[in-house]
């Protein structure tokens, strides 16, 4: 097999999102102060043909930031260049991963001059987007930390040394960021609001493929100087990292996650501490304000915004005998509803009693709402509709749970079940369907008083500081990395798992990677490229090194559609066609010989 | 050269009643079972086609059994592939697009390579079976393969047509109109036979 080293790559960063902190395998994001941004996965495509690499990658994030920058090292003098999205849908259809791509929009922005600053030499700047891009050398990782934050960067300074050791190699750093003008545009905060920016090629000279992954690995030390900081963090009964944010990122969270989860805003904060061997203090905060349906509209969403910054926290202490909250249980209802009423489920479900023993939680208490039918609710464990004949959907739950339930403080949304006998206007007609049915909750809390958080409310031994703090969704301790490798070889990574390996027609890589006037961004040299698909799920402890590709033993196809060698089928197309001659042949001879000769 | 008298205007011989009855001597369930064999042998050899051409076509560049997957689909559409499946199997084969003509040549090549040598082996053993009589017991089977023979070789030139058609696309009218010829001339040259041969009777 030929080893010719050709290629270049593109190297295409798939930026994402929002804000401040997270950083990404391929490179590093950093989001704003007050902000969070989190990495669910990220994927490259790197191409590889006569020595030039072109890396193209993209992160899928979630966060409340409106912007971030991002920092890519490379080993040599880059050209940044837009990627596109096609490529990455192509490639994941092709390996059969799912993947939503938003259209890529086109914005020309201004330049983001800057100059030379100590021992920081800009190479260049230009703008590709939305994304004012930036290519730095340095001779000294404190000056280049320094230049990263003084331009928006928000580099922890502890993970210097990670700098350093590029800079020692003498590399190269992308370093790009979201144009504030482009904030202003909708398509573009829309874009990112969904967890998406568009992919960014990178091309350098290089000897070996590399895939610039340690500088990853500075979310880590990111994490940990904002925890020294202002964070605090718990550990929750699933042992995932929960923090504690500002009152203001409440508002900023809720901003990015409200465009696409928007049934009910929930801020839930509940503390326990145990008071005797068998009684728990449960202290609960809470901010609840529920939309009717599941797509907001923005004037909608602006007056519930509102509404939350302008409400108290409701406060409830209650004593309970229940045990089985070994930790504190604190969360935020987000965007994770399934794993949040999971909590709530348990909660509702708890036999709290109060100091004198009473239970407060007894029988089955719960509702059924469907629009356009009269509700239903549970009477001695059966189903049945509102006599009145007219109470419908619209209603608000609490005060329709308190209907029928008067005790009840709190409405869970529960199960969704089947369940017969709606009727209509009138109680006439007869329907069945899934419905989704809501707990009514119903609690004697022993102090319940509308006020805003304070120390003396809050356990003793917990460490808040005197701001409310509430809890954001936890941010994933481990992130998926996929590679899609085009070079002439199939290629390995040590604990990498190959998805998928096959050839790929020349014709069908340009085909994936067009520009927007359709001409094709990547021009291979070769006939045919050899796809590796790699993939690992990984801590950010783990990205302690940059990861250098090499070539598999073989290039034996996994998974991929040329199963066999179509050598394998010519040969047995010459078989078949000549067993099939000489069959011919015979049988043609017999016949004439029967029909002519013997006659 | 001298005509034979004798020859030209002798009446056929009279046949023995006992050739009559032999010729007649068909059961309706060996009817019935010659049909079903028919078509069981049609279903047969349209099976082995369909797989010869999967197992041995080099432009062939994957063949998918579950069905089921729809990102298969999704797969060999992104990647400019086109299909072909059969309904006797549940398995479908996948082709580039830009290679149809290709693809479609050396489909023709192999079911020929199967089809021509059947035809005439069957066309041997009607020969052996049913003119020279050899084993009577064998003349109802033979018609089952002659009909399962035919139908494939009908097969063949049906996708001969397709093919002609794909590549030179002007010339499918020729095609349409030479089968009509060719059927038109047989249907009147039957017809006349079976008159002149009442009339002669």
């Amino acid at each position: 097999m030929k080893k010719q080293f050709k290629k270049i790559l593109f190297l295409i960063l798939g930026l994402m999102f929002i804000l401040p902190q997270a950083l990404l395998a391929d490179g590093m994001i950093v989001p704003p102060p007050d902000y969070w941004i989190q990495e669910t996965d990220q994927k490259a495509v790197i191409f590889y043909d006569k020595g030039i690499e072109t890396l193209v990658l993209s992160i899928t994030f979630k966060g409340d930031a409106n912007d971030f920058g991002w920092v890519v090292p490379v080993p040599s003098k880059p050209t940044v260049q837009k990627g596109s999205d096609q490529l990455f849908t192509s490639l994941q259809e092709l390996t059969t991963y799912t993947q939503t791509s938003p259209n890529p929009l086109g914005l020309g922005l201004g330049a983001a001059g800057d100059i030379e600053k100590e021992a920081v030499t800009v190479i260049e700047t230009k703008q590709i987007e939305y994304y004012d891009v930036t290519t730095l050398s340095s001779t000294d990782k404190d000056s280049l930390t320094k230049w990263l934050n003084d331009n928006g960067y928000n580099f922890p300074s502890s993970a210097s040394y990670i700098l350093d050791s590029y800079i020692q190699n003498n590399w190269y750093f992308v370093a790009m960021k979201i144009n504030p003008k482009s904030l202003g545009w909708s398509d573009v905060s829309q874009q990112l609001r969904t967890g998406h920016a568009i992919p960014v090629a990178i091309s350098f000279e290089t000897e070996n493929i590399v895939y610039p992954l340690k500088i990853s690995s500075v979310d880590y030390y990111f994490e940990e100087e904002k925890n020294n900081d202002e964070f605090n963090y718990y550990i929750n009964k699933y042992d995932t990292v929960q923090k504690y944010l500002s009152k203001n990122i409440i508002s900023n969270s809720l901003n990015n996650w409200a465009q696409d989860y928007s049934t009910l805003f929930d801020f839930f904060l509940t503390f326990q501490a145990t008071l005797t061997s068998d009684l728990l203090h449960r202290n609960e905060y809470s901010k609840s304000v529920a939309s009717a349906t599941p797509y907001i509209s923005q004037e909608k969403y602006n007056q519930v915004l509102d509404e939350i910054n302008k409400s108290p926290f409701v406060a409830k202490n209650i004593i309970t005998s229940n045990n089985d909250f070994s930790e504190y249980v604190h969360y935020l209802m987000t965007t994770n509803w399934p794993e949040i009423d999971k909590d709530r489920e348990q909660i509702s479900q708890l036999n709290i009693q109060s100091k004198n023993g009473q239970s407060i939680t007894t029988a089955k208490q719960e509702i059924a709402l469907w629009q356009g039918k009269v509700n239903q609710h549970v009477e001695n464990g059966l189903w049945v509709t509102d006599p009145d004949g007219v109470s419908g959907a619209e209603i608000n739950k609490l005060a329709y749970c308190r209907k029928w339930y008067p005790d009840t403080t709190e409405v869970i949304m529960d199960d969704i079940e089947y369940i017969e006998g709606f009727r209509g206007r009138g109680n006439t007609g007869n329907n069945a369907a899934e419905i989704q049915t809501y707990k009514c909750y119903s609690g004697t809390a022993i102090n319940n008083t509308n006020t805003d958080l304070t120390n003396s409310q809050l356990p003793t031994n917990v460490n808040l500081s005197p701001e409310q703090k509430i809890i954001v969704s936890p941010k994933p301790s481990n992130v998926t990395v996929a590679l899609y490798v085009l070079a002439d070889h199939k290629k390995t990574l040590s604990n990498f798992t190959t998805d998928w390996a096959g050839w790929v027609e020349k014709e069908i890589i340009e085909e994936w990677a067009q520009n927007d006037q359709g001409s094709p961004w990547i021009e291979p040299s070769s006939d045919k490229y050899f796809l590796t698909k790699l993939s690992r799920t990984m801590s950010y402890s783990e990205m302690s090194e940059d990861l250098f590709l090499q070539n598999a033993e073989d290039n034996n196809p996994v998974n991929s559609w040329k199963e066999e060698e179509s050598s394998n089928k010519e040969i047995f197309f010459i078989i078949l066609m000549i067993i099939s001659g000489a069959l011919t042949l015979g049988i043609a001879i017999i016949l004439i010989w029967q029909y002519g000769f013997k006659k | 050269m001298t005509e034979d008298i004798l020859q030209s205007t002798a009446k056929p011989r009279p046949e023995t009643p006992g050739n009559t009855s032999k010729k007649k001597k068909v059961s309706i369930m060996g009817v019935l079972f010659t049909i079903i064999l028919a078509i069981v042998l049609i279903l047969l050899g349209e099976r082995i086609v369909f797989d010869l051409n999967r197992v041995s076509n080099p432009i062939v560049e994957k063949s998918v059994t579950s069905q089921s997957d729809y990102s298969i689909f999704r797969s060999a559409s992104s990647l400019g592939l086109s299909s072909e499946s059969s309904g006797l199997s549940d398995t479908s084969i996948y082709y580039p697009t830009t290679k149809k003509g290709e693809y479609l040549i050396y489909k023709l090549s192999i079911h020929s390579a199967f089809i021509i040598p059947i035809f005439l082996l069957t066309f041997l053993f009607h020969y052996l079976f049913v003119v020279k009589k050899k084993y009577p017991q064998l003349y109802v089977v033979m018609y089952a393969y002659l009909t399962f023979a035919f139908w494939m070789l009908l097969h063949l030139l049906g996708e001969l047509a397709i093919f002609i058609s794909n590549q030179f696309p002007n010339s499918a009218i020729y095609i349409i109109l030479g089968v009509l010829v060719v059927i038109f001339t047989g249907l009147a040259v039957f017809v006349q036979k079976r008159i002149h041969h009442g009339a002669e009777v």
